[in-house]
Order: structure tokens, then sequence, then C-alpha cells
């Protein structure tokens, strides 16, 4: 009877190993695809395996997408920056003051994160040109790629910083630190690890992103608007390149962020 | 004393529905250790929260040294604090926590030094400022986190339930070195416990809270011997409790009928023949002896040993009495050599029984 069950154990454990197995295929099998591709001579059908760096010279000789990386990344930081300042007063004011409605609020700031990146696009696109009289530019790029970003951005940070001690603070304040001070002194060493987790990821989804910043920026490229453009004229080898390279930085990005998590050189919250 | 450091005047708080302090009013001296001793809940915490200026009185005013700080941020007060996990900043060391105060304040890099060592080494830290919080023991985070309620000259010190975290060895140290800093420094602590062996092994005077209201604000030793209410009667020291009738009243003295039992019982103020009313009689305050043995005192009743429960220089007697009920004594262990299911009497004066109306429970 022991030995049935240690076999159906088995039989359990090796069948949920498979099953992980092809899911990570699924997910990652055309990601790895197109890295595999953009090292080849043949993109339509690079096997056998004919490895060269070709497109990745073409994709360093071309200025556009020069120009257009410049921009993306400037539009990531933007967006980051600001996603991170609202994702942690938001989640400050919900956990530190517990207010009655706290839970209404933390629904409001994940609201976003159902509305489609094309309608919030247009409709950003719509209010700054019919309200404000803006034009769409970086600014407006970086405010409209931020609505779906604070929501991640809040996301993590209310997981993480549910660990904080707000007596943390109430200590400093008894010790003569004022509210901002006792935030630089206290609450922000602390609860840096979770900000910089927020400001990657909505840095990652601005950078990535292309509807929202396509309505906002019109003619001004990035690296999703142009790599889009380009899909018009046929499959370019720059594009291989471009989509492994980026693929390659958030792999390595998420890399050492788990590596730092994972032997504790940065840690949330409390030391026990 | 001239001027009172502290001075609490009709401090209301509620949460709510509870209230968590109810028209408290208060002065404490230079020097003085005073012990805020009661249950869980009953207060103390927000008490101590309201004197460091976490939490806004609803009505009521707080004064240090004259001042009226009522409207003062916490940062602005100028009190230390020890709060009941420690609160140790944990991403800076054991130094940088200490001086932590000090830097707030703007002290000179020369003064923080200066102090740090003078702190380290009052509390026995040397060795350890490089440490984080972590590393360290739980007697040691205890020490670090009075270190940085000491280190800037604080006008009073809070210590909120400081030594719950530690087991009884340690805490039984601590409460001598605790005792020790406090004279040596004289300022005043405000000591939060609801262990009442440690409000009376370190303080001068003690209040006893209740429901967010002191019940009894006295001495140390008054408290233990003249109880002022039922609720103090029952939570400082151990005590026999007989419920009962008044069934006669002549002056001074008085008799309850605790289950037929009689009882000789000092009269309560303002009773009168036939209230219920709850004896309290301390542990100790009554003897065993055997039948007819000589003691002192008015009350003498007999019955049979239950039990002995051995505490090393004190052992408890259990008694059964002829109706019914059990009364524990509490004696020198070594005294006597009786055995169980002997017949003795329990002797007691009528003096050493607080009385009070009967509580609902
Ligand atoms: N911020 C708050 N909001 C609502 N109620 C509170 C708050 N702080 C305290 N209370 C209530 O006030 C009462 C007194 O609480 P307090 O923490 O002062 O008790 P305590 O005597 O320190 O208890 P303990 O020994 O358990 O620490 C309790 O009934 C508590 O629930
Ligand atoms: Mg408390």
């Amino acid at each position: 009877m022991a030995a049935g069950s240690r076999v159906a154990v088995a039989a359990y454990k090796g069948g949920s190993g498979l099953l992980l197995t092809l899911l990570y295929l699924f997910l990652y099998a055309p990601i790895v695809y197109v890295i595999y591709t953009s090292f080849n001579k043949d993109l339509i059908w690079p096997f056998p395996p004919d490895f060269t760096l070709d497109a990745y010279f073409k994709l360093a000789d071309s200025s556009t997408y020069h120009e257009a990386l410049w921009n993306s990344v400037l539009l990531g930081l933007g967006s980051a920056i600001l996603c991170t300042v609202v994702a942690t007063m938001g989640s400050m004011s919900i956990l530190k003051y517990r207010s009655r409605w706290r839970g209404l609020i933390a629904v409001i700031y994940l609201c976003p994160l159902f509305v489609a990146d094309l309608l919030v696009g247009i409709s950003s696109l719509l209010f700054n040109r019919q309200v404000l009289g803006l034009p769409g530019n970086m600014g407006s790029a970086m405010i409209a790629n931020a609505v779906h970003g604070t929501s991640f951005a809040f996301l993590i940070m209310i997981a993480q910083m549910a660990r904080y001690d707000w007596r943390l603070d109430d200590a400093a304040m008894v010790f003569g630190a004022k509210p901002l001070r006792c935030f630089w002194e206290v609450t922000l060493p602390i609860i840096w690890p979770a900000m910089l987790g927020a400001f990657i990821i909505s840095f990652i989804l601005a950078f990535n992103n292309l509807e929202i910043s396509f309505y906002n920026l019109g003619a001004i490229p990035t690296l999703p608007t142009i790599a889009w453009g380009s899909l018009r004229f046929g499959l370019g080898a720059e594009l291989f390149a471009l989509a492994a390279l980026v693929n390659g930085v958030v792999l390595v990005t998420f890399t050492i962020m788990y590596l730092l998590m994972r032997y504790r050189i940065v840690s949330f919250g409390h030391r026990d | 004393m001239s001027e009172p450091v502290l001075e609490l005047r009709n401090v209301t708080k509620r949460f709510g529905s509870v209230t968590a302090a109810d028209a408290i009013t208060l002065s404490v001296n230079q020097g003085e250790f005073f012990a805020l001793l009661g249950p869980s809940g009953s207060g103390k915490t927000t008490m101590l929260r309201i004197i460091a200026g976490l939490e806004v009185p609803d009505e009521g005013g707080v004064f240090i040294n004259g001042q009226d700080v009522t409207a003062l941020p916490p940062y602005a007060r100028g009190v230390g604090m020890v709060f009941q996990n420690f609160l140790l900043f944990p991403h800076k060391r054991v130094g940088e926590n200490v001086v932590f105060p000090l830097r707030m304040q703007g002290a000179s890099k020369a003064e923080q030094d200066e102090r740090l060592k003078w702190a380290l080494d009052l509390l026995r830290l040397d060795g350890l400022a490089d440490r984080y919080p972590h590393q360290l023991s739980g007697g040691q985070q205890q020490r670090v986190a009075l270190a940085r309620g000491l280190i800037s000259r604080p006008a009073l010190l809070l210590l909120d339930e400081p030594l719950a975290n530690l087991d009884r060895e340690l805490r039984k140290e601590m409460e001598v070195e605790v005792r020790r800093y406090q004279v040596e420094l004289d300022i005043p602590f405000i000591y939060v416990t609801h262990n009442q062996e440690e409000a009376l092994t370190m303080s001068d005077r003690i209040a006893v809270m209740n429901h967010g209201r002191f019940e009894q604000v006295a001495p140390k030793l008054e408290v233990y011997t003249h109880p002022t209410s039922r609720f103090v009667a029952g939570f400082v020291g151990h005590s026999n409790v007989m419920t009962g009738t008044l069934a006669a009243i002549e002056g001074g003295c008085a008799s309850l009928d605790w289950n037929g039992v009689t009882v000789a019982v000092r009269t309560p103020p303002g009773a009168s023949v036939g209230d219920r009313v709850d004896c309290f009689v301390k542990l100790e305050k009554m003897r065993v002896v055997a039948p007819g043995g000589a003691a002192q005192g008015e009350n003498r009743v007999p019955g049979t040993l239950r039990d002995i429960i051995f505490k090393g220089s004190t052992a408890d007697y259990l008694v059964t009495l002829e109706n019914g009920a059990e009364l524990m004594i509490s004696e020198g262990s070594e005294t006597m050599g009786f055995q169980r299911k002997d017949p003795l009497e329990v002797v007691w004066s009528a003096e050493a029984g607080a009385c009070f109306p009967a509580g609902g429970a």
C-alpha cells in the first residue's frame, strides 16, 4: 500500500513537471526562436543554422533606431519616475493612515489595469487636444503611459510595504525627526527595494508600449512604433536584432533582481 | 519638589466607542519612578502615546516642565521613549540607532561621539556599536532601545513594557538595571507594565489603570496593602476572595456571613447590614496552624489540608474548609511538617481584609 501511494506521488510529480515544462515552452519558445533567428543569415527558415551578426550591425547603423531608442529610454524613465512616486505616495497613505475608504482607494488605483492600452492612448490624446488644447508630446506620452504603470507599481509597492512597521516612524518622530526627515532616514532606506521593483516594471511597460505612445507622440519615433511601422515593409533583420536585445535586457534585469532578493543582498522590511 | 515634570490635566481620548483615557489627571515629579499598571487594553499604551505626542487627546492638556505641549508634535517635545517591541531601526547599526536622537537635534559630531560613548558604557554595550539590531540578543536589543531613549537627556523617559519580551531570568536582571539607570539619571521614568511584580519591584509610585481610568494612584506599598477599589484588590498581589453578606456592623468592625462561616472584617465605608461584599485577604496575610495552635488574629477557621505547592522559599497551602470553600495560604516552606488530609486551622486578622461591594461578575 505504501509502495502504491509512492508510485502515485511520483506520477503526480512527473505529471505536474511535464505540464510546467509545456507551459514554459509555450511562453518562451517564440522568444527563444526570435533570439535564435536574429543570429542567422536566413531569417525566413533559419535551419540549419548559419550564424552571423549582420542583423546587429544593421541595427547599429540605422539612425532611426538610435533616435527611437533614445526616445524610448526617455519615455520609460519619465513615466517610471512618475509611476514610482505616485504609487509610493498612494501605498504609503493607504497603509499608514488606514482610512475607512482604503479599500475603495486601492481599487481606484487598480482600475486602469482593466482599460485597454488603445483606449488610454486615444482618450488621453482626445482629452489633451480638446479640453486642454495641448499637442501630443513626450510629456503627455509619459503621463499617459503612467496610467497603467502606476497600477502595476502600486500593486508591487503595496505587496511589499504591507510588511513595513509604521511604528518605526513613530519612534523616529519621538526622537526628533520631522516627517520629511523621518521618511528620508527611516522609511526610504527600508522600502527602496520595493520602489526599485516598481520603477523597473513601470519602466519596461512604458518602454515597450506601442498604442499609448503612438497616439500621444505621432511622428516622434520610439522603438515599438518604428518596429510596428517597419513591419509594413516586411520583416527587416534589424527587427529581429532589436527584439532579441530588448528581451535580453529584460531577462538580465529580472535575473539580477531575483539574485539580489534570493541572496538577501536587498531585503524588504524587517530583517528578523 | 517644586514643579512637576509631567502633568496631565483631565486628559480624555476616545477611539469610537472605546474610551482609552478617561479624564486622567496626574503629576509626576523629578526623579520619580512611576509605574502604570493595568490589564491588557486598559489604555496604558494610549497614555504614553498621548504624553509623547503620538496621539492627540480629545480633551484636556499635557504639560512638561510647566509648558503646555498638548498641541506640540512628538518631535518638539523632547521626551525619550522605549517602545514595546524596541522598534530599533533595522537598517542602522547599533551606534547609529543610539545616536539618532542627537543627530535629529543637530548636536555636533564631537558631542554625539561623547554621548554615544557615555550611553554605551552605561548600558554595557561596548563592542556592539557596529552590529545590526538583528545580530543582537533580546536583552542587548533592549539595552540599545534604552540607550537610544536616554542619550539626548530627555526631560522624562517613557517605557512601554520594555521587559515583556524577555525571558524570566533576564527580566529579573534588567529590572534591577533599569532601576539603577533611573536613580543615576534622576529623571522621571514612566513605566508601563501589566506585570504587577515588575511594578512593585521597580517603582516609587503606581497608578493602577482599568478601562482608561485610574483606579488608584499611590506609593507602591500603599497600593499593595491598602487597595482602594475592588479592582485594585483583585489585580495587585494574590488574594483569597470571600463573598458574603454583612450580618452585623459594630462601629469599625463587622461580621460577614461567608457561606455559613462568620468572618470578622473591617467595616467597608458606607456599607449597611445585608449588603453583599467581597473580602480580599492576601495569601501571605493568613497563617496555617495545628488545631488550637498559637497565632494572632480574630478569624480562626478549621479546615483540612488538601495540598502543598512548593515554591522554593515559600509554599502555598491549599486548605478545604467545612463550608466547602478553599483558601490558599502562603507560608515559609520549611516551617511546618503538615501532611495532606491533616486537620488544621486558618488564622488571620480582621485588619488584613479589604472589603468592597460585591462585583457583578
Ligand atoms: N488607534 C486605535 N484605534 C482604535 N482603538 C484603539 C487604538 N489604539 C488603542 N485603541 C483601543 O484603546 C484601548 C486601549 O488600548 P491600549 O493599547 O492603550 O491598551 P494597553 O493598556 O496598552 O494594552 P496592552 O497591555 O495590551 O498593550 C483598547 O481597547 C484598544 O482597542
Ligand atoms: Mg500596550
